[in-house]
C-alpha cells in the first residue's frame, strides 16, 4: 500500500513537472501560444493580458459563474485553479467583481482543498479555458460551466481509457491519468481548439466539427462517472445533446450537398452511429430486463446481505453457462440428428417393439431407459452415418462437445479475471484489517433488522477479535488435548473418506452382478449411495469440525476442503469403478459380436458349406476384407472357386470394387507359395481372416472366439448369398486344419477355377494354385493400394501345414498355426502399414454388423452393453437423485423444522428457537460446493449424454426457486460471515478445478477406450478420437498430414511441454522478484515517511527562528514590484491540491505560530529525493487599492537567494526548478506569464496568510515578476 | 419497450439514462420506490422535470426505504446526497427525486469504484472538513457498532485505523489515503452497494 501511495506521489510529481517543469515544450508555451494565436486570429482578449479595453464585458459575468462551478469537482485530480486565474485576468477593470472573484476563489480553494487532495492538471484547465473564450458569443456562463465539466469528463475518460485498453488493472485512476494524460492531452488540445474555430465561424471544417461532435459524445458517455448532482449533469447532457443535434444537422446538410464519396460515407456513418447508439441503449435495456431473478436476488440481498446473495448470483451465472452449453449442444448435435434420423439404418439405436410397451413407464423413465435412452439425450442414439454429405453428425458431435468444454474453461477464466480486476488483490488479508472493518464492514444492502443485528454483532465480534489479537499477538497454546482431538478428527475424516470410496466401488461392482436388475433398489444403488454420501458425510464433517475447536473461519475452511475432497473422491471412485465396468462390458461386447457372427452364419451353413467345402479343398483362403463388400467377395471367391468342382451356382454378382482379398491358397502338394495380402476391415475391431479351409469344421469350431473381432456383414448386393459373412474369423485348430488339408488334397486336382477371374477384375485368383502367386499378390496390391501383401513363397510341408492367420486391429495378434512364422512377422508389418488409410477410405459406408437377426435376448443384452450410454445414464441419474435429495432435505431440514420450531415453541419445554433445533441456517459454503459438485457431474456426463446440460438447466432453475424460497421463509443467516467478494473467485477457482478434473476422465475415454460397436456416433472407430484424425487426414492434402503427424509426435510435443514448463518457471520467478520489489518499495516508503516527518520538524524550528524576518524580506522584495500596477493577476499555477491540503494542515497545526505576515515554508512534498517534483505556486494578488496586500511574487531562482529562499533552501537544498516569471505590464494592458523552469524541482511553498479575514488572502510563492 | 404510463417524458428518461447507471426500467422502478417512500399522494405519478428537481420529501422519509432503514449511516447518506447540490438551488430540507436517483446510481452495481470511493469518503467525513479526522473515525465506529464497544475500544480501533492507513502521519485520512486503503479492501465493492 505504501508502494502504491508512493507511486501516486511520484505521478503527482511527474505531472507537476510536466505541467510546470518546462514551460517551453508543453504547457506554458501552449498557453501563451494559444493566447497569442487567438489574439492573432480574431483579436480576442488575451487571456493573460490585462487588456481591459478589448475584452468583452461578458467575462465579468463569466468569472463569478466560473468559480462555483469548479467547486464540486470530480474525485479526479481536477483542481483547476487556472480557471480562476483566467477569470480574474479577464476582469481587471472591475474591482468589485474582482473582489468577489477573489472571495470565490478563496472559498473555492478551500473547497478544493477539502475534498480533493489530488493532482492538479492544469492542462485540463487550459482546455477548459479555451472553449470558454471561444464560445463567448454564446451564453457564457453556461458554456463555461459546460466546458469545464466537459473537460473534466474528458479528463476522466482519458484516464480511464488507457487502463481499459491495456487490460490492465490500474492501481489507481490517478496514476493512469498522470501518465496517460500527457499523451492524450495533445488531442484534447486540438479538439478544444477546433471547437474554438467552429464557434468563431460557423464554417469550420468538417474535421473540426467531427472532432467536436466526438468530444461532445465523449462528454455524453462520460458524464455518469462524475460525482456531481444530477441536475448539473442533466444540464450538461442537454447542452451536449443540443450541440450534437445542431451540428450534426449542419454537418448532414453540408454533407448532403457534397457528393464526394467521403462525405457520403461520413454521412452514413453519422446516421449509422445515431441508430447504433439508440439500438445499443435499447439492447442494454433489454438485457437488464432479461436478467432473471433479479428482484428475487435483490430481496435476498436485502435480507441476508451480500454473502448469501453471492450464492444466488453464482447460481444464476451457472445457469447462464449451462444454458449456453445446452443450447449449443441442442442446436448443433441433437436437432440435426433428429432431423436426419434414419430409421432404416439405426440398428441398435432404436427401440425394439417389445421395449416400446413399457418405455414410458415412470420407472423406466426414472431409470432413463426406454424413450429417453433412445432419444437425443444419450450418446447411444446418435448415428455413425454421415447423413448426407453436408452435415457429418459424428464429427459435429465431437467438435461441438469440444467447443463446449473449451467454452466452459474460457467462461470461468474470464469471470475470474473480471472479478480480480474489480477488486485489487491484497497480498495479505489483514494488512489493513481495522480500516477495512471500519469502512467496509457494513453491508449497505442489508435491509432486514435481524440481519442487520447479525451483521453488527459480527462486526463487533470481528473488532473484538482483532483487538484481542493485537493485545496478545502470539499466544499459541499448545494444548495436548486439542492436539489429540484434532488428530482423532482427522483420522476419522480420513476413515470416512476411505469408506465412501469403498462404498462407491462396491456398489458399482455389485451393479455388474447378474441380479443387478432384480429390484428397484438394486437398479438405483449407485445413485442413491453416492447421493447419500455426498449428503450425509458433510454433516459428519461438520460435527467433527466442532470438536476440533478451531477458529470459526478456519473451521469453515477445513470443512470446505474436506467436502471438496469428498466430492472429488466420490466422483473419481465412481469413474474408476465405471471404467472397470466398461472394461468388462467391452469384453462382453466382443463376445457378443462373435456370437452374432455365429448365429448369423448358422442359417447359411447349408449353402456356404458346400462352397466351403469346395473351397477348402481347393485351398485355404484367408481373406481379409476391407469393407462390407469384402465378404461378398469372399463368398464369391469361394463359390466361384467351387463352381468348377462341386457347386452349381455362385455366379454371384460380386461387387467387384477392388477389395483386396487375400487368397492364400494352400495347395499343399502342389505349390508352396503363400501369398498373403492383408487388408483391413473397416470396422474398428477386426481384420479378419476367413479361413475357409474347413468350413465343415466351422460348425464345431467356430465357436471358439477368442479372437478379437468377428464381424458380420450383410451385403445386400448379393442376392444369391443370402447373408454374407463379411469377416469371419475362425480359429481353426490344427487338427481341423489337417482335416481340411486332407480335403484340400482331395480337391487339388479339380479345384482350379477360372470363374473368379471374372469377378475379380484385377485380383483374379490365379487358378494355378501351384502357380505364380506372386502375380496374384501383385494384383491385389494394385487393387487396393493399401494392402501390402507380404507374399512369400514358403515351402509348406504339404499336408500338415495350414496357414492360419489372424489379424486383430489392435494387437495384430497373428496366430500362426503353421509352419512358417516368418510370414507372420511380415504380415504384421504389412498390416500395420496399410490398414489405417484403408480404413479411413472405407469407413463411411461400412455398416455395423446387422444384428436384426439375432436372438431377441441376445439383442437385449447387447443393447444394455452400450457403455457410453450407461455412463451418461449413471451421471444423469446421479444428477436427478441429487436434486431429489436436495428438495427433500430442504423440505425436511429447513421447512418442516422451521414450522415445527415456530409452532411448537410455545408448548415445548425448552426454547426451540434458541436451543436445540433452532432454525436452519443457510450454509453458503456448503451450498456452493454442492453446486460445484453438481456442475462437475454435468461436465463429466456431458459428452456421453448431450441432454444432460439441458436437464441441468432445469435443475438449476428449480434450485434457484427452491433455495430462494427456503432462504426467505425458513432460514436464518449464517453467523460466520463468509466473505463475499473474495469468495467469488474462490468459488470460481473451485469450479475451475472441478472442470479440469472432470475433463480428465472424459478425455481418457475419448482417446483411449474403444467405443462400443453397435451404438453411438463413433461406433465404427477404433477409438473415438480417431474420427478426428481420420477426417483431418482426409480433409487435408497429404503434405499436411505429414506435418500434422509430425506435430503430434513427441518430437514437437515434448519440446512444447518443456517450453511451457520453462515459461511457467520464468513467470514464477518473475512473481517472486516483483514481490521482493514490492517489499523494498514498502520499506523505502516507510523510511521516507519518517524522513519527511523529521524534516517537517526541522522546518518548523527554522520557521520559528526567522519569525520576525519576513517583513524585512518583504521589504526587500517589494521594490521589485511595479508600483503602478493596477491589475491583479492571480495565477495559481501548477500546484497540487494535495499540496494545498497539506499546507492547510500545516497551517492548522501551526496556527499558533502563524501570525500576520508569517511566511510558512513548508516542504510539503514528501520524497525529497525525487527529482521529478516541481511545485511552484504562483499567486499574484494585485489589489490596486491596497498595495499592502499585494503579495508579490517572490523570485526564486537558484542564483538569487533571498533570505527566505535561504531558509527554504536550507531545508530543501536546491530542489526547485521552476522560476515562473510573471511579467505584468505596467500599463495594465497585459500580463503575461511565462514560466521558466529549470530542471529540478521546487517544493517550497510559502503560504502567506497575511490577514485571514481579508478579502484577498492569498498564498504567495515563487514567482518572478518582471515589470515590462 | 415503451412504458405505457408516461411517468417521464422520453426526453427525461433519456437524460436520466445518460446521467446515471440505470436503464429505463430501473429508473421507473426507482421512481416507484420514491413514491412509496413519500406519504401517499405526495409524489405525483407523472413527474415533470420541475417536480423531479424541486419536489422534496422530508429526510425522514428516506428511512422508509428498507435498505436504508437499518443502515447506521442513513442520515449521513441522505445528507451527503442532498447537500451537494449546486448553489443557487433551493436549500430546502429534504430529498428530491433527482437526488434520490443520483444516490441510487452511486450505489448501483455499475457505478465505478472511484465514484463509490468518492461518495464513501464524503459519507464518512462527518464534519466535512475534507479529511477523516479522529472525530470522524470515532463517529463512524460508534455508529457502526451501535454502542456495543466501549469508548476505550473505539478509541483503540481508531488509533489502529490511523496507524494502518495514515500514510503521511498527519493524524487524519486524506482522500488519497482513504482511496488508497479502501480500493484494496476486498469487500468494498460488494458491500457499498444497494440494489434496486
Amino acid at each position: 500500500m505504501q508502494a502504491q501511495s508512493e507511486k501516486k506521489i511520484n505521478n503527482e510529481q511527474d505531472s507537476r513537472e510536466n505541467s510546470s517543469g518546462d514551460p517551453s515544450p508543453q504547457k506554458g508555451s501552449s498557453i501563451t501560444d494559444r493566447a497569442r494565436s487567438r489574439g492573432r486570429r480574431k483579436e480576442p482578449p488575451g487571456i493573460l493580458r490585462l487588456d481591459s479595453t478589448s475584452r468583452s464585458p461578458r467575462y465579468n459575468i463569466a468569472a463569478p459563474l466560473l468559480a462555483p462551478q469548479v467547486v464540486p469537482s470530480s474525485p479526479q485530480p481536477s483542481v483547476d485553479r487556472l480557471s480562476v486565474t483566467f477569470a480574474i485576468t479577464d476582469e481587471p477593470s472591475n474591482p468589485a467583481s474582482r473582489e468577489v472573484v477573489f472571495r470565490d476563489q478563496k472559498s473555492q480553494l478551500q473547497f478544493i482543498i477539502e475534498p480533493l487532495p489530488s493532482l492538479v492538471n492544469n492542462r485540463e484547465v487550459e482546455m477548459r479555458r479555451v472553449p470558454a473564450v471561444a464560445d463567448c458569443t454564446e451564453e457564457i456562463g453556461e458554456e463555461d460551466d459546460y466546458s469545464a465539466s466537459a473537460s473534466a469528463i474528458i479528463q476522466r475518460r482519458a484516464s480511464l481509457r488507457r487502463p481499459s485498453r491495456r487490460k490492465r488493472r490500474s492501481s489507481s485512476p490517478f496514476n493512469a491519468e498522470a501518465e496517460g494524460g500527457v499523451r492524450r492531452r495533445s488531442s484534447a488540445f486540438t479538439t478544444s481548439s477546433g471547437e474554438t474555430a467552429i464557434s468563431v465561424d460557423e464554417g469550420g471544417t468538417q474535421e473540426q466539427i467531427f472532432e467536436n461532435l466526438k468530444l461532445h459524445k465523449e462528454v455524453l458517455s462520460g458524464v455518469k462517472q462524475q460525482p456531481w448532482p444530477l441536475r448539473r449533469k442533466i444540464k450538461l447532457v442537454q447542452q451536449a445533446k443540443s450541440y450534437v443535434r445542431r451540428h450534426e444537422g449542419v454537418l448532414q446538410e453540408r454533407l448532403a450537398q457534397n457528393r464526394s464519396t467521403r462525405d457520403v460515407i461520413a454521412r452514413a456513418s453519422i446516421l449509422f452511429n445515431k441508430y447504433w447508439q439508440y439500438f445499443r441503449r435499447e439492447f442494454v435495456n433489454l438485457q437488464t430486463w432479461l436478467i432473471p431473478w433479479e428482484l428475487r436476488i435483490k430481496e435476498i440481498e436485502s435480507h441476508f446481505g451480500s454473502a448469501v446473495a453471492s450464492y444466488f448470483i453464482f447460481l444464476r451465472w451457472l445457469f447462464w453457462i449451462n444454458l449456453v452449453i445446452a443450447a449449443t449442444l441442442a442446436a448443433f448435435v441433437a436437432v440435426p440428428q433428429m432431423v436426419t434420423a434414419d430409421k432404416e439404418h439405426d440398428g441398435e439405436r432404436k427401440m425394439l417393439d417389445e421395449e416400446i410397451e413399457d418405455s414410458k413407464n415412470l420407472l423406466t423413465l426414472w431409470e432413463f431407459e426406454g424413450v429417453l435412452k433412445y432419444s437425443a439425450f444419450f450418446y447411444g442414439w446418435y448415428t455413425n452415418r454421415n447423413s448426407g454429405s453436408s452435415y457429418n453428425i459424428p464429427l459435429a458431435y465431437f467438435l461441438v462437445n469440444l467447443v463446449v468444454y473449451i467454452y466452459s474453461f474460457v467462461a470461468i477464466l474470464r469471470k475470474m479475471a473480471e472479478n480480480s480486476r474489480m477488486s485489487k488483490l491484497s497480498e495479505k488479508e489483514d494488512e489493513c484489517g481495522f480500516t477495512w472493518k471500519l469502512f467496509t464492514g457494513w453491508d449497505f444492502m442489508i435491509g432486514n433488522p435481524e440481519t442487520a443485528h447479525n451483521r453488527i454483532a459480527s462486526i463487533v465480534l470481528g473488532f473484538k477479535e482483532a483487538l484481542l489479537e493485537e493485545a496478545e499477538k502470539q499466544k499459541v497454546e499448545r494444548n495436548w488435548k486439542t492436539v489429540i482431538v484434532r488428530t482423532f478428527v482427522n483420522l476419522a475424516v480420513a476413515f470416512l473418506l476411505a469408506l465412501s470410496a469403498w462404498a462407491v466401488v462396491l456398489v458399482v461392482a455389485r451393479s455388474e452382478e447378474p441380479e443387478a436388475e432384480s429390484s428397484w433398489w438394486r437398479q438405483n444403488e449407485i445413485t442413491v449411495v453416492i447421493a447419500l454420501i455426498s449428503f450425509v458425510f458433510p454433516m459428519f464433517f461438520e460435527i467433527l469440525g466442532i470438536f476440533e475447536n478451531y477458529h470459526p473461519r478456519k473451521q469453515l475452511r477445513f470443512q470446505l476442503a474436506r467436502i471438496m475432497v469428498l466430492n472429488l473422491l466420490n466422483l473419481y471412485s465412481l469413474i474408476f469403478a465405471l471404467f472397470g465396468k466398461i472394461n468388462s462390458m467391452t469384453k462382453q461386447l466382443t463376445a457378443l459380436r462373435h456370437n452374432v457372427t455365429k448365429t448369423l452364419t448358422d442359417p447359411r451353413n447349408s449353402t456356404s458349406r458346400r462352397c466351403c467345402r469346395v473351397f477348402c479343398t481347393n485351398f485355404t483362403m484367408p481373406v481379409t476384407t476391407a469393407a462390407s463388400l469384402s465378404l461378398g467377395l469372399l463368398t464369391t471367391i469361394t463359390s466361384q472357386n467351387t463352381t468348377a468342382g462341386l457347386i452349381t451356382s455362385d455366379g454371384t454378382p460380386i461387387v467387384a470394387q477392388a477389395l483386396t482379398n487375400n487368397v492364400s491358397p494352400l495347395t499343399n502338394d502342389i505349390s508352396l507359395t503363400v501369398p498373403e495380402s492383408i487388408t483391413t476391415s473397416s470396422t474398428p475391431t477386426t481384420t479378419d481372416y476367413y479361413d475357409y479351409s474347413d468350413y465343415e469344421t466351422n460348425d464345431t469350431d467356430f465357436v471358439e472366439n477368442d479372437e478379437v473381432g468377428t464381424e458380420l456383414n450383410s451385403t445386400e448386393e448379393e442376392p444369391p448369398v443370402t447373408v454374407t459373412i463379411d469377416n469371419n474369423e475362425v480359429n481353426t485348430s490344427t487338427s481341423t486344419n489337417q482335416e481340411s488339408i486332407d480335403e484340400i488334397l482331395n480337391f487339388t486336382d479339380s479345384s482350379t477355377t477360372d470363374s473368379t477371374s471374372a469377378t475379380y477384375s484385377s485380383s483374379t485368383v490365379d487358378q494355378n494354385f501351384t502357380g505364380i502367386l506372386v502375380d496374384f499378390t501383385g494384383t491385389t496390391t494394385s487393387s487396393t493400394t493399401n494392402s501390402l501383401p507380404s507374399t512369400e513363397t514358403s515351402p509348406v510341408s504339404t499336408t500338415s501345414n495350414v496357414i492360419d492367420r489372424k489379424c486383430t486391429v489392435d494387437e495384430m495378434t497373428v496366430d500362426h498355426l503353421g509352419s512358417d512364422k516368418p510370414t507372420h512377422k511380415e504380415t504384421k508389418d504389412c498390416w500395420y502399414q496399410c490398414c489405417e488409410p484403408e480404413k479411413k477410405a472405407e469407413e463411411t459406408d461400412s455398416p455395423v454388423p446387422n444384428t436384426t437377426q439375432m436372438d431377441i435376448n441376445e439383442r437385449k443384452k447387447l443393447r444394455r452393453l452400450c457403455w457410453e450410454t450407461m455412463f451418461g445414464q449413471e451421471l444423469t441419474k446421479l444428477t436427478v437423485m441429487d436434486l431429489v435429495l436436495t428438495v427433500l432435505s430442504t423440505l425436511g431440514m429447513d421447512f418442516f423444522r422451521a414450522v415445527f420450531v415456530r409452532h411448537m415453541n410455545n408448548i415445548w419445554c425448552w426454547d426451540l428457537e434458541k436451543q436445540f433445533p433452532q432454525y436452519g441456517d443457510f450454509k453458503i459454503a456448503e451450498n456452493i460446493l454442492h453446486l460445484v459438485n453438481n456442475q462437475g457431474m454435468v461436465w463429466m456426463g456431458m459428452f456421453f449424454s448431450p441432454g444432460l446440460p439441458t436437464l441441468n438447466v432445469i435443475k438449476i432453475g428449480i434450485l434457484m426457486y427452491l433455495r430462494s424460497w427456503a432462504v426467505l421463509t425458513c432460514n436464518v443467516p449464517h453467523e460466520i460471515v463468509f466473505r463475499a467478494s473474495r469468495s467469488n473467485n474462490f468459488y470460481l477457482a473451485l469450479l475451475l478445478t472441478m472442470l479440469f478434473l472432470c475433463v480428465l476422465p472424459v478425455g481418457y475415454a475419448v482417446v483411449r477406450v474403444e467405443p462400443s460397436w453397435h451404438c453411438g456416433p463413433f461406433s465404427d472407430q477404433p477409438i473415438m478420437y480417431s474420427l478426428i484424425t481420420n477426417s483431418l487426414k482426409s480433409a487435408l492434402p497429404k503434405d499436411f498430414a505429414i506435418i500434422l503427424d509430425y506435430i503430434a509426435s513427441p518430437g514437437i510435443v515434448i519440446p512444447l511441454i518443456v517450453l511451457m514448463a520453462l515459461i511457467i518457471y520464468y513467470m514464477v520467478s518473475l512473481t517472486g522478484s516483483l514481490r521482493e520489489a514490492n517489499n523494498d518499495l514498502k520499506i523505502q516508503l516507510r523510511q521516507e515517511r519518517t524522513e519527511e516527518r523529521r524534516k517537517m520538524f526541522q522546518i518548523v524550528e527554522k520557521r520559528q527562528e526567522i519569525q520576525d524576518a519576513p517583513f524585512v524580506r518583504w521589504k526587500k522584495i517589494l521594490p521589485v514590484l511595479p508600483t503602478n500596477k493596477t491589475a491583479g493577476v492571480v495565477v495559481i499555477e501548477e500546484g497540487t491540491a494535495a499540496n494545498v491540503t497539506l499546507q492547510r494542515k500545516e497551517l492548522r497545526k501551526q496556527s499558533a505560530a502563524s501570525e500576520a505576515g508569517e511566511a510558512t515554508d513548508v516542504e510539503q512534498d514528501s520524497l525529497p529525493h525525487d527529482p521529478g517534483m516541481v511545485m511552484p505556486e504562483v499567486v499574484v494578488d494585485v489589489d490596486p487599492n491596497n498595495k499592502k496586500h499585494v503579495k508579490q511574487i517572490k523570485n526564486r531562482s537558484c542564483s538569487s537567494g533571498s533570505v527566505r529562499e535561504g531558509d527554504s533552501m536550507g531545508s530543501q537544498g536546491s530542489d526547485y526548478g521552476v522560476i515562473p516569471k510573471i511579467r505584468i505590464s505596467g500599463t495594465g494592458s497585459a500580463t503575461e506569464i511565462e514560466h521558466h523552469s529549470s530542471p529540478g524541482r521546487t517544493s517550497v511553498t510559502s503560504v502567506e496568510s497575511q490577514s485571514r479575514a481579508g478579502p484577498s488572502k492569498t498564498s504567495s510563492s515563487e514567482a518572478k515578476p518582471e515589470a515590462e | 419497450m415503451g412504458n405505457k404510463v408516461a411517468t417521464f417524458t422520453e426526453e427525461q428518461l433519456e437524460d436520466y439514462q445518460d446521467c446515471t447507471f440505470f436503464t429505463r426500467k430501473e429508473i421507473l422502478r426507482i421512481h416507484k420506490r420514491f413514491r412509496d417512500m413519500g406519504d401517499p399522494g405526495t409524489v405525483p405519478r407523472v413527474m415533470s422535470a420541475q417536480d423531479a428537481a424541486n419536489l422534496r420529501l422530508p429526510l425522514s422519509c428516506v428511512t422508509r426505504l428498507p435498505e436504508l432503514r437499518e443502515n447506521p449511516f442513513m442520515e449521513r447518506i441522505a445528507e451527503v446526497f442532498t447537500k451537494c447540490r449546486d448553489p443557487g438551488w433551493s436549500l430546502d430540507e429534504g430529498i428530491c427525486f433527482e437526488e434520490f436517483l443520483e444516490m441510487m446510481s452511486v450505489f448501483s452495481e455499475h457505478a465505478s469504484r472511484d465514484l463509490k470511493v468518492f461518495y464513501a469518503f464524503k459519507i464518512y467525513d462527518f464534519d466535512e472538513d475534507g479529511v477523516l479526522g479522529l472525530g470522524d473515525l470515532e463517529r463512524t465506529c460508534r455508529q457502526l457498532v451501535r454502542g456495543a464497544l466501549s469508548a476505550e475500544e473505539v478509541a483503540t480501533i481508531c488509533r489502529k485505523v490511523l496507524e494502518e492507513s495514515d500514510i503521511d502521519g498527519d493524524g487524519s485520512l486524506s482522500y488519497l489515503e482513504f482511496e488508497h486503503v479502501i480500493t484494496r479492501a476486498p469487500d468494498f465493492l460488494a458491500t457499498f452497494h444497494i440494489r434496486i
